[in-house]
Formats: structure tokens, sequence, C-alpha cells
């Protein structure tokens, strides 16, 4: 007989409906705003030039380059994810947050940080892409908006920490609703994995573009950006597999395969998806062949729980197709709800990230690296993992949350999944051909529709480029007015508005081992394992600091 | 589907014992497939564009 | 709600993992280990390494002292050159760089001023050029034609035109030009 705990469940208030809301409300338009450079960069390669129509506002293709990175791959993503994490942990848990004044406050330090950095890139002060690798230098107040968004992210983070420590105390015996404690679990991840930019941002960057010093060491610079740049995609990505792992089971009418090892996944990644970021350097001076080999092991490891992942997440489809009527090898493939659009975007942007597992895989492997770093491979590949199998998944997610959040129905499902396939058919040329340009030889970041080294060859792989990105801007179009419409239509028929849905497990959770949620040896062993990891090197590198790499801005 | 075999509040027997993923192998299996294809496609190239050190 | 209630008999605490996962995460592990060994085995026996710690300067002084003043290829023994190339915005210097087919060629690259990249077309040779830092990479160049060396790391306005080319010739011509 089980320890049977009854599982409370509780609807979000209107308040925090709207503290979502307006989390999602500026992720959306983030992700529109930013996603409209991304197929003009696209048709660029094939020198259709669109840029013209924007002057004076953006003076460049680098500029428009910023923006993509700043607004897709940082805002967009940051406050989808503490909003959506917001709701899966007061849901989870059921209960409200301890202290909403201190989420608010982390929204609106958020928002301030969002319009600090923003107002110098438009005014082409800050032309330095959203890795702003010194030294460039842009504007103090790109480098200080910047800190006050990860810093808003750490306020609202904190204001998780406290609820949960609530929750805990009120249900001391009761596993964590899975949901939740990955929601948490992600926040911890980002709060040590910031501190490396944190570092980079408050005792080099910001000084020295306030003058206060005159120049920089850019390779430890990179090092402590790389801290943070690697588990930044897994800050990214672990919120999908909340997803994958505890929503979309249930929407496609199954349940979750494994409790523990869903939380196995997310520990495994708690621990190792920071000490890896020399993985991103495996071509960089100043770093030597043995730590990078180290990272590169500890790479692999960290693609472990992405396999189990794999594993967990398509047996819990597969359970739930075969519920449904689905026989056979691949027929409970066919039996998923593929009508609904929110399914379907998640199953598509799983079916994309395998590929985009295989590539990160690639880049991961030592020498391998040496083949694609910083070709248009690597642009290629992240268009399947962050732009599509989590800006996928997210836009999947906001088929049900918004009108959740609004009390309002989905305007038009059909359009939605025509907006879901465009993207999938868009991304599959789209990343083919970045990919085959990169083995190729073609650098990332580059307008190369003004490159004079261009050979011929690569014609016909610019020119996949450019269609798959008018796809994906029908793709982006048709989102934004599926949200526009949908945000701003009537009030629905409760009994019509979509509610959240959370996946049982196969087995009760209170079966799954105690050792898999508590928090402390886990934070124990992950700091342990980067002070293993980055200690000595890091050490090696902050002692030996030169600054004598004065700041440019040449463009 | 068989009697359940526990009887376990909370613990859906029925479905643990009798749910084999033959169809996730399978998908998996042609993952891992493509995985060395293309990984080894790239070792590959890595071999025929000449040693640095 | 929070407590055990009073007649549970507590059942075990396990991991409880399906047969097929654990057979997958044992296959995984195998799959992973293979991979890491390949690349090691290419890396560190087979010679295909990537660049590490070299040497650091101020780029300040890198065009009025050392190696880096006076920019382009030397040989050092036969068959063997070493190459030192300044980036700066936008291009190399030197814009070309000739050899021999069969040449060894130890490549070293530095910056006057923001990062740039150092990757030549159809090699191996792939590098991230960083101010304060001397990148290294030593390539053998066997096949006889022209390889583009393609700044790939965003430095401004011009970086799309920043490129330079190797020319492998064949020994004889080498000869010839006297070089
Ligand atoms: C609407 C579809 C999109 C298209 C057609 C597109 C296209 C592109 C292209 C062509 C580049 C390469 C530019 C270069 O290296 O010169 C690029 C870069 C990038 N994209 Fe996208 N993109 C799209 C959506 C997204 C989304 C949704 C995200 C993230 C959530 C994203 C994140 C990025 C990032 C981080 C970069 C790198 C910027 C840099 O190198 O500094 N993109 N995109
Ligand atoms: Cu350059």
């Amino acid at each position: 007989m089980t320890i049977s705990i009854e599982r409370p469940t509780r609807e979000l208030t209107d308040a925090e409906k709207r503290f979502v809301g307006w989390h999602m409300l500026v992720a959306i338009i983030a992700l529109l705003v930013g996603s409209i450079f991304g197929p003009m960069q696209a048709l660029q390669y094939s020198n259709v030039d669109l840029y013209q129509y924007l002057e004076p506002v953006i003076r460049s293709y680098y500029q428009g380059l910023t923006l993509h990175g700043v607004l897709n791959a940082l805002v967009w993503t940051t406050f989808f994810i503490v909003g959506f994490t917001t709701l899966t942990t007061i849901k989870g848990l059921a209960r409200p947050l301890s202290y909403p004044k201190v989420n608010w406050a982390g929204f609106w330090v958020m928002v301030v940080g969002l319009v600090t950095t923003a107002v110098p890139i438009l005014l082409n002060q800050a032309t330095v892409l959203y890795t702003f690798y010194p030294p460039l230098q842009a504007s103090w107040a790109f480098y200080l908006g910047l800190t006050l968004v990860v810093v808003g992210s750490w306020v609202s983070g904190v204001g998780f920490f406290l609820t949960y420590r609530d929750w805990r105390r009120e249900n001391p015996a009761t596993r964590s609703p899975f949901i939740a404690f990955a929601g948490v679990l992600n926040m911890a991840m980002w709060q040590i994995a910031t501190l490396g930019v944190a570092v980079e941002i408050l005792t080099m960057l910001l000084p020295w573009s306030l003058g206060l010093i005159d120049a920089t060491d850019p390779e430890l610079a990179r090092t402590y950006f790389w801290f943070t740049g690697h588990p930044l995609v897994y800050f990214w990505l672990l919120p999908a597999y909340i997803s994958w792992y505890g929503m979309l089971p249930k929407q496609a009418g199954g349940k979750l395969f494994s409790d523990s090892l869903a939380r196995l996944a997310f520990w495994l990644f708690l621990i190792v998806s920071v000490p890896v970021g020399f993985h991103h350097q495996f071509v960089d001076p100043g770093v030597p062949t043995a730590w990078k080999w180290i990272h590169a092991t500890l790479t692999y490891s960290v693609f472990f729980p992405s396999m189990l992942t794999a594993f967990t997440v398509i047996a819990s489809l597969e359970y739930a197709g075969r519920r449904r009527g689905g026989t056979g090898l691949v027929g409970w493939i066919r039996a998923l709800p593929w009508k609904d659009p929110s399914v379907a975007a998640q199953l598509l942007a799983g079916i994309l990230f395998l590929f985009g597992g295989i590539g990160g895989l690639t880049n991961a492997s030592y020498n391998l690296n040496l083949i694609i770093h910083n070709t248009a491979w690597v642009p290629g590949h992240f268009h399947l993992t962050v732009a599509t199998a989590v800006t996928l998944s997210f836009m999947g997610i906001t088929y049900w949350l918004v009108p959740y959040i609004t009390g309002k129905q989905l305007v038009s499902p059909r359009l939605a999944l025509v907006q879901v396939w465009t993207w999938f058919v868009g991304m599959v040329i789209f990343s083919n051909a970045m990919h085959v340009l990169g083995l190729l030889g073609a650098p990332r970041r580059t307008p190369l529709g003004d490159a004079p080294y261009v050979p011929e060859e690569w014609n016909g792989h610019l020119l996949r480029t450019s269609i798959g990105g008018t796809i994906l801007l029908v793709s982006v179009l048709i989102y934004g007015w599926i949200m526009l419409r949908t945000a701003t239509g009537p009030k629905a028929d409760p009994e019509d508005v979509p509610g959240i849905p959370i996946a049982e497990s196969l087995r009760d959770p209170q079966l799954t081992p105690l050792w898999l949620d508590r928090f402390k040896p886990w934070l124990i062993a992950a700091g342990v394992l980067i002070v293993v990891a980055y200690g000595p090197q890091l050490w090696d590198q902050i002692t030996g600091i030169q600054l004598n790499a004065p700041g440019w801005t040449p463009w | 589907m068989d009697e359940p075999v526990m009887e376990t509040p909370g613990v859906d027997a029925e479905e643990t014992e009798h749910f084999k993923p033959i169809g996730t192998l399978f998908v998996l299996a042609i993952f891992v497939a493509t995985i060395i294809l293309l990984w080894g496609s790239v070792y590959v190239i890595l071999l025929s564009r000449g040693v640095t050190s | 709600m929070t407590a055990p209630p009073a007649n549970a008999e507590p059942q075990k605490e396990s991991m409880g993992i399906d047969p097929y996962e654990r057979n997958w995460i044992r296959f995984s592990i195998v799959l992973l280990v293979v991979f890491l060994t390949a690349v090691t085995v290419a890396g560190f026996a087979m010679g295909f390494q990537v660049p590490g710690e070299e040497a650091r300067v101020d780029p300040a002084t890198i065009t009025e002292a050392g190696p880096f003043a006076n920019p382009g290829v030397r040989q050092i023994a036969p068959g063997e050159f070493e190459v030192y190339v300044v980036s700066r915005t936008f291009n190399f210097d030197p814009a070309e760089i000739v050899v021999p087919q069969g040449a060894t060629v130890t490549i070293y690259v530095t910056s006057q001023d923001v990062q740039h990249g150092f990757k030549i077309t159809d090699t191996n040779v792939n590098m991230q050029v960083v101010p304060g830092q001397v990148s290294k990479l030593t390539y053998t160049f066997d096949r006889v034609g022209e390889f583009p060396y393609i700044c790939h790391e965003y430095c401004g306005i011009g970086h799309a035109a920043m490129f330079g080319r190797v020319r492998v010739v064949p020994p004889s011509e080498f000869e010839e030009a006297g070089a």
C-alpha cells in the first residue's frame, strides 16, 4: 500500500494570470519584432536587400543581427520562461506565490533592463551582437540593461525559492509536483550559471565602458561569458522539457512514463550544464587543450540526460498513442492528436530536436569543432534547438496558455496548424542549407550576399536558406496574427477555455526515491563540479589578467 | 488488458506491467542510425582534411 | 493532506526503471563512450588537434617589435614554413600566403584590434583570433590550389569583406618564384 497523498488542485487567480500574461506579452512582442530580422538575414544571402527600407532606424545587417539575437535568444526566452515557470510553480504546488511582490519586482527590473538595453541597440551604439565579445565596446547602457534583465530574473527566482520552501514546510512528506520541481530547478541552475556573465559585466565591461578602466582582457571575458553561455541553452531548453515531460503526455492522452527518470534527467542538467563552457572555446587561444578535452567529456555527459529524455518522452507519447487505439511499430504516432496545434507544435519541435541533438553532439566533439566553429553550421544548429525545439514548443504552449490566462478561445486552430507546419517545413529547408554551407566553410555572422569570396558552389544553398527564411516569415506573421486576435477577442464561455494540462505519471511519484527530491546534495555536487572543472583554469586566467585591449566601435 | 497484478492504489499496475515501449525503441533505433551516419560523416570529413597540431 | 494516513503501510521507494529503458541507458552510455574515444584517438594519437595555449602579446606594440612586426611567410627548414598573420579591421596581413605543395606551415595569428576568426577553407585550420593572444596551428598543404582564409568572427561593418588566400603551388613553380 502506497502512501496515498491527496494532491490538491488550484486554479490561478486573476491576478496571477495577469502576472503571467505580462511576461507573455513582452515575450511575444520581442519574438515578433526579433524574428522579422531572421528572414531579412536569410534573404540577404541571396542578395535581396530589405535593410534599405528600415533606414535610418536600422543602419546595418549587424545592427539587425544584434536585435535578432538579443530579442529572440535573450528577451523572448527569458520573459517566456519566467512567466511560464511561475505558472508551473504555483499550479504545481497548488498554492500562491509566498511573496508576489518579490516576483513583480523581478518582472519590473527585467522590463527596465530590457528598455535600457534596447535604447543603445536602436541608436546603433551597441552593434556588438548578443554575445558582445570585447573589445567591441557597446554603450554602458547596453551592459547595464543586460545586467538588470539577469538580476530581475534572479529576483523572480528568489520568489520561486521562497514559495517552494514554504510549500515544503507545509508538505514535508510529499514529492514535489514535477512541473513545479522542474521550474524551480531551472531557476536554480540559471542563478549559478549567470554568475559568469555577471562577473564579466560588473568587473570588466561596465567599468570599461564607463571609462573607469582603459582596456580589457578579451580571452578572460570569453571564459566568463561561456561559463554562462552554455547553461543558457539549458535554461531555454528545460522549460520545453517541462512541457514535454509534464504536460504534453496529458495533451496527447497519456501519462508520464517515468517520474523518477524525468527527475534524474533534470538533476543531471543542474550539475553538468555549467562546467562545459570550454566547448565553445575549442579553437580559442589561451586555453590549454587538456581543459578543452575535459569539458568535451563533460559535455558528452550532459548529452546523456537528453538521451534519457528522448526515451521517456517518446515512450509517454507511445503510451498515449496506444491508448488512442494506435497499433504496430509506428501506428501509435499517427494516432496522436496531430490536429491539436499545441500538440503538433511540440511533436514537430521534438522531431527537429533529434537533429539538433546530433548537431550538438558534433559541435561538442572536440576536434570536430575545427570543421564547424563559427561557420553557418552553428546558426543552422541552434535554429533547430533554441529557434525550434524551444521556440516552437513555446509557441505550442501559448496555444493553450494565452487562452487560459485571457479567458478566451484560440482563434482558428486550423490556421495555428498551418503556422506550426510552416515553421517546421521552413526550418527544415533553412537549417539543412545552413548546415551544408557551414561544412563548405561559409562563416556565420556574415552578410554572405556581400562577401567577395563566395564560390559558385554555395549559391544553391544560399538560395535554399532564403527560401526557408521566407516560409518562416509567413509562419511568424500567422503566429502574430493568431496571438493578437486571440488576446483581443471576446471572452469565451468558461467551458470552452482550455485548462492547464498536467500529466499524471504511470507510477505514483511518492514511490520516486527521496534523493531525487532534495535540492541540497545536488546543489553541492553542482558547486563541487564547477570548482573542479573550472577552478584551476579560471584561476590561471584571472591571476594572469592583462588589461591591454582598448575598446573599439568599428560599425 | 489482463487482470491487474497488484492492488496498489496510486500505482497503475495494469498499465506499468503491460505496456512495452517497442515503438519507442523502433523510433530510437532509427535515431541512433541517423546519429551514427551524420556524426560519422563529419568525422570522416575531419580525417579527410588533414592533421592540425 | 500532508502526513501519510495512519493506516498506510510504507511501500518501498525505487527508481522503477522499465527494462527497455534500462537497456537504452546502457546503450546510450556505450555510444557516447565510443564517440568520445574516436575523437580522443583522432586528437591525441593521430594528431587532429585543436589550438591550445601559445603566447600572449600586447596588441598596442605587435606592429613595432616581435615576429608580428613583419607579417608574412618564412621558410625555417626544408619543407617547413612559418607564417605570422596580423588581423585587423578589415583585412589580414599578409592577404596572400604562397607555399609549395607539401609544405608544413605553422600559422600564428593575432589581432591588432577586435576579435576575428581565421578559417582556411577545405582544411581543418580554424582559430578564434583574440587580441592579446597568439593563436597557432600547424598544417601540411598536400593539395595544389587556392584556399581562402576567411574571417569568421564579427569584427565590424566591413567583416564580410575580410579574407585572404593561401596559394599552394607545385614545388617547381615555387622555386622559380624565388620565394
Ligand atoms: C523567423 C525565423 C528565423 C529566421 C529565418 C532566422 C534566420 C537567421 C539567420 C539567417 C541567422 C544567421 C545570421 C548570421 O550568422 O549572419 C540567424 C542568427 C540567429 N538567430 Fe535566427 N532566425 C529565425 C528565428 C530565430 C529564433 C526564433 C531565434 C531564437 C529564439 C533565433 C536566434 C538566433 C540567434 C541567437 C542568432 C545568432 C545571432 C548572432 O550570431 O549573433 N532566430 N537567424
Ligand atoms: Cu575580422
